[in-house]
């Protein structure tokens, strides 16, 4: 129940309240003077009346100014009012949704949807039957629908935040199938929610029984996010590389950001354009980093949601990529190779050996153990069965990376029924022509090669069909794709449409090549470093050191978690901060968790693609006013009344005392 | 000058036949109507009183010498007319009105109405004013036009100073040292303590008291409402205080205050008498009158 002015401009009368105060102040400094003659019988009795007289004085001028603030209030016409469900008036059962994603932290929009939610609930007819559930999936859920809307109201309050999100269409018709059972015909599902784009795949989820309620403020939200951080050690320096995304519209020049080593403190200013995701690097004294393991993070100055303002990781030494070339088509002479390219152009990277390179043929492939390797090169690889592609699955998704050149030797009905899982195009028939390189949608490496790519001849590739979630980052000028990547789990996979060798182009040969290679090599890296970087609710495996069968996991929250050696994965990392991996008699070790930063993007999903209505009425919703001010009246001729008894008993006691 | 702007007429008219009279016989050198110590000029008997040598032989009665054979000399009882001393308190707190007559002006027409009827009745009047270091009174004359330069004088009196008794009362005493009777007007807005001193020294020169307590209605009842700040007439002091409520303590002060005063008054054998400014000057001057 809140209180609402109809007329609320009414209350600059509130100043009128003055008006008492202000005859009483010129009564009492400016009033009537006179010559008398017996004033030595009034000293005597002065000190006592006096005391009575202000007494009088300030009853009376609290019941008028009383009075003045009434009457001002009649005329503002205050109202009561609640949300009422809309068409509200058969008994129903309801599942009161509230989303509990991490963007709910922006400002009070959580504990607004739960004031809503709650109200809600009390607004449903009696008979009626409720139960609140949390979207984001958070312990055990009641096992059925109440009618004792108290108890729900107590649910409600109980939910809290999450600090990640889920599929917001799957999950609410999985709140409607649960919701089948519950009593009444009427079922309904309604959402408190922010309204936030992420956790929605489509824009028009619609169904009958489904509302959602938008508690957000009306103003774009602004946010900024630390997205990532990379630690970077080359003989010259150490650098911590830091993103922060900014997702407003608004420009944010001289961001804080400070790096928080254990033994010291960073700071340094960057501007975030709108929409940008900026970099900034922490240059430090080749290894400056000694402390192997050791929690760090790194934070911006906070904003409304405070969440995505600090990333923590592991410190964590980069070891020097091991990396493996298949190469399918070998030849005596090395430089015909599709291998010879590739070998030459790791050898130039800095953080790869030399000695880390391994380059075997197609029939040795199966016989290779792939966890060593952090990087695979399949160069027009003839023959791959179901295992070695499932191999090759598991090893993208334990953080490796994946580059595929095709070749004559590739069939792609052959590739497109093994590799189906992997591959990030489906492949057609290849297609010979005269064609040029163009950047393909935006991103760090087809930024880096710019237009000038357009260099590049190709005589022949492959037709690629991107998959759903893949990226083109270089275009042939027909229109094929000639680079696609996609992530698979904490691994990437890159899939040229051509050789790579100079059979069927000279990317090769460009100056090109070096820097896509590197890039490669590079997101290995990167996904290295991840090894000890997870996502909140990503699932963990447990290291096993020394004898150990049993490992006891510390969340940031000091709870302990055992962890056995059969079952060595780790799940409850529902909270963002540093882990400890402690097992009997082995060394521990840390991991960190972050938000996934996807939620941290706060751009509103649009509210007619949920059938929604105004946001003044809320979705749903109705206002239902109760208008009080004859109450207000009342209550200004009962002061009325009271002053002027007040008034005469207060003159007849000091008249006749 | 106006007489009946300080006389008032119409109040004497209505006391004509009552006379001013004191109980303890008095010396006086005039025809009155006070009965004298001096015996023997009055036709009415007093006593008989045998004789010695020296006593007047015309004084003899022979009818008695006649029926006793001795001799007495007859006794008549003497009336003299007396000196009346009438002062009028000008004080600051004797400007007060809450009408159109000040308590002053008020004193004065009751003072004026009195010395004219004791001028009517032969008595010499002696009226004047006095404040608490100062007192004019003329000298104690018989004939009205006497009284009129007196009453000439009251018309200029202004009201000012603080009220006084003891140094005015000494100063009268020495200046007329005739047998007389002392009439103070005023409010008495005074040190009580102050007051009765004074009345005892009259008193033990064997003079007669009369005191006309004159105030105004308003200074009785406290009529007053609101907050006023209120500035005494005499010393300036002023005080705030909300009128209504302070009323009941104020004139409860004032009752407690006559009381004392008519007690002080009776202890010492002054006739006491309360004068409101609204009130008819014949229902006052009764009081002291008799037939």
């Amino acid at each position: 129940m809140n209180l609402s002015l109809i007329n609320p401009f009414f209350l600059v009368g509130l100043l009128s309240i003055a008006l008492p105060v202000i005859a009483h102040l010129i009564s009492r400094k400016g009033g009537l003077k006179r010559r008398f003659s017996a004033v030595q019988f009034l000293v005597s009795s002065e000190v006592q009346a006096t005391r009575r007289s202000k007494l009088k004085d300030i009853v009376l001028l609290a019941l008028r100014a009383l009075t003045v603030a009434l009457l001002v209030m009649v005329f503002t016409k205050p109202a009561l009012y609640t949300f009422s469900a809309v068409g509200a008036a058969s008994p129903r059962s309801a599942a009161i949704v509230l989303d509990n994603s991490y963007s709910m932290g922006y400002g009070d929009n959580f504990e607004r949807a739960k004031r809503l939610a709650t109200e809600y609930v009390k607004s449903l007819p009696d008979g009626s039957f409720a139960i609140a559930v949390p979207l984001v999936p958070s312990g055990e859920q009641r096992p059925g629908a109440f009618a004792d809307k108290s108890a729900v109201t107590g649910d409600l309050q109980d939910i809290g935040l999450s600090y990640s999100f889920t599929d917001n269409a799957m999950r609410i018709e999985h709140i409607y199938n649960f919701l089948k059972t519950a009593p009444n015909e009427e079922k309904e599902v309604v959402l408190f929610t922010d309204m936030q784009k992420n956790g929605w795949k489509s824009a028009k989820f619609s169904r009958s029984w489904f509302r959602a309620i938008d508690v957000a403020p009306e103003s774009g939200p602004h946010n900024l996010a630390v997205t990532a951080t990379r630690i970077t050690e080359t003989e010259e320096n150490t650098t911590v590389l830091t993103k922060v995304f900014n997702y407003s519209s608004e420009p944010v020049g001289k961001l804080l950001i400070t790096l928080s080593l254990p033994d010291k403190l960073i700071r340094t200013h960057i501007d975030v354009p709108p929409g940008i995701e900026a970099q900034s690097k922490f240059n430090l004294p080749p290894g400056a980093l000694q402390q192997e393991g050791a929690p760090a993070k790194v934070e911006i100055t906070n904003d409304e949601l405070r969440i995505d303002d600090t990333r923590h990781f592991v410190i964590s030494a980069t070891k020097e990529p091991e990396i493996l070339i298949v190469d399918g088509d070998i030849r005596e002479d090395t430089r015909l190779s599709e291998s010879f390219y590739l070998s030459s152009a790791l050898e130039t990277i800095t953080a790869v050996a030399p000695g880390n390179i391994t380059t075997v043929d197609n029939e040795k492939f199966p016989d290779v153990n792939l966890d060593r390797y952090d990087a695979i090169f399949l160069a027009n690889l003839g023959s791959l069965g179901p295992e070695e592609a499932g191999e090759l699955f598991e090893f993208i998704g334990s953080g490796g990376t994946l580059s595929v050149f095709l070749g004559d030797r590739v069939r792609s009905t052959y590739y497109n029924t093994v590799m189906k899982d992997i591959l990030p195009a489906e492949l057609g028939l290849p297609e010979e022509g005269a064609f040029t390189l163009a950047p393909g949608e935006p991103d760090e490496l087809s930024s880096y090669l710019g237009s000038s790519v357009t260099n590049v001849d190709v005589k022949k590739l492959f037709s690629l069909r991107p998959a759903e979630n893949a990226k083109v980052l270089l275009i042939a000028s027909n229109s094929f794709p000639f680079l696609v990547h996609k992530k698979i789990g904490r691994g990437t996979v890159f899939l040229f449409g051509s050789t790579a060798d100079i059979a069927w182009n000279d990317f090769p040969l460009s100056t090109y090549f070096l820097p896509t290679i590197k890039k490669i090599i590079n997101t290995s890296i990167v996904n290295k470093h991840q090894g000890r970087d997870f996502t909140v609710g990503e699932s963990v495996e447990v290291e096993f050191r020394g004898d150990a069968d049993t490992a006891t996991v510390e969340d940031p929250n000091g709870e302990e978690f055992k962890v056995d050696i059969e079952r060595p994965q780790f799940s409850r990392t529902f909270t963002p901060g540093i882990y400890t991996v402690s097992t009997k008699g082995g060394r521990e070790y840390k991991f960190a968790v972050n938000i996934d930063t996807a939620e941290s993007n706060l751009e509103k999903i649009s509210l007619d693609a949920q059938g929604a209505q105004s946001r003044d009425e809320k979705l749903g919703l109705v206002k239902v006013l109760r208008e009080i001010w004859p109450y207000f009246l009342w209550a200004v001729l009962f002061m009325l009344v009271t002053e002027s008894i007040m008034a005469a008993y207060l003159s007849y006691r000091t008249s006749f005392r | 000058m106006q007489l009946d702007e300080l006389i008032d007429f119409n109040a004497a008219a209505k006391l004509k036949g009552f006379s001013f009279t004191l109980n303890a016989p008095v010396k006086g050198y005039r025809t009155g109507v006070h009965k004298s110590f001096l015996k023997g000029a009055s036709p009415d008997f007093f006593e008989y009183q045998e004789y010695t040598p020296g006593d007047e032989l015309k004084h003899l009665d022979w009818r008695v010498y006649g029926r006793l054979d001795k001799l007495y000399i007859k006794k008549f009882e003497d009336e003299v007319n007396l000196t009346w001393c009438v002062l009028i308190d000008r004080s600051g707190s004797m400007g007060y009105a809450s009408g159109s007559v000040s308590k002053l002006r008020f004193a004065i027409r009751l003072s004026a109405t009195l010395a004219y009827l004791l001028t009517k009745q032969g008595d010499a009047v002696a009226l004047g004013d006095f404040s608490q270091k100062e007192v004019k009174i003329a000298a104690p004359k018989t004939s009205t036009s006497n009284l009129i330069t007196a009453l000439e004088n009251l018309r200029t009196v202004r009201a000012e100073g603080k009220t006084g008794f003891k140094q005015p009362i000494l100063r009268t005493l020495e200046s007329i040292k005739r047998d007389s009777a002392y009439v103070i007007v005023s409010d008495f807005f005074t040190e009580l303590e102050s007051l009765e001193e004074t009345v005892k020294i009259l008193r033990s020169s064997r003079k007669e008291v009369f005191a006309f307590h004159v105030l105004d209605p308003y200074e009785i009842s406290f009529p007053f409402e609101d907050t006023i700040e209120f500035e005494d007439l005499e010393d300036g002091v002023k005080i705030t205080v909300d009128a209504a409520s302070i009323r009941s303590i104020y004139k409860k002060n004032v009752e407690e205050f006559i009381e004392r005063l008519k007690l002080i008054f009776q202890e010492n054998g002054v006739k006491y008498v309360l004068c409101l400014t609204n009130q008819p000057i014949e229902e006052l001057l009764i009081q002291i009158a008799s037939r």
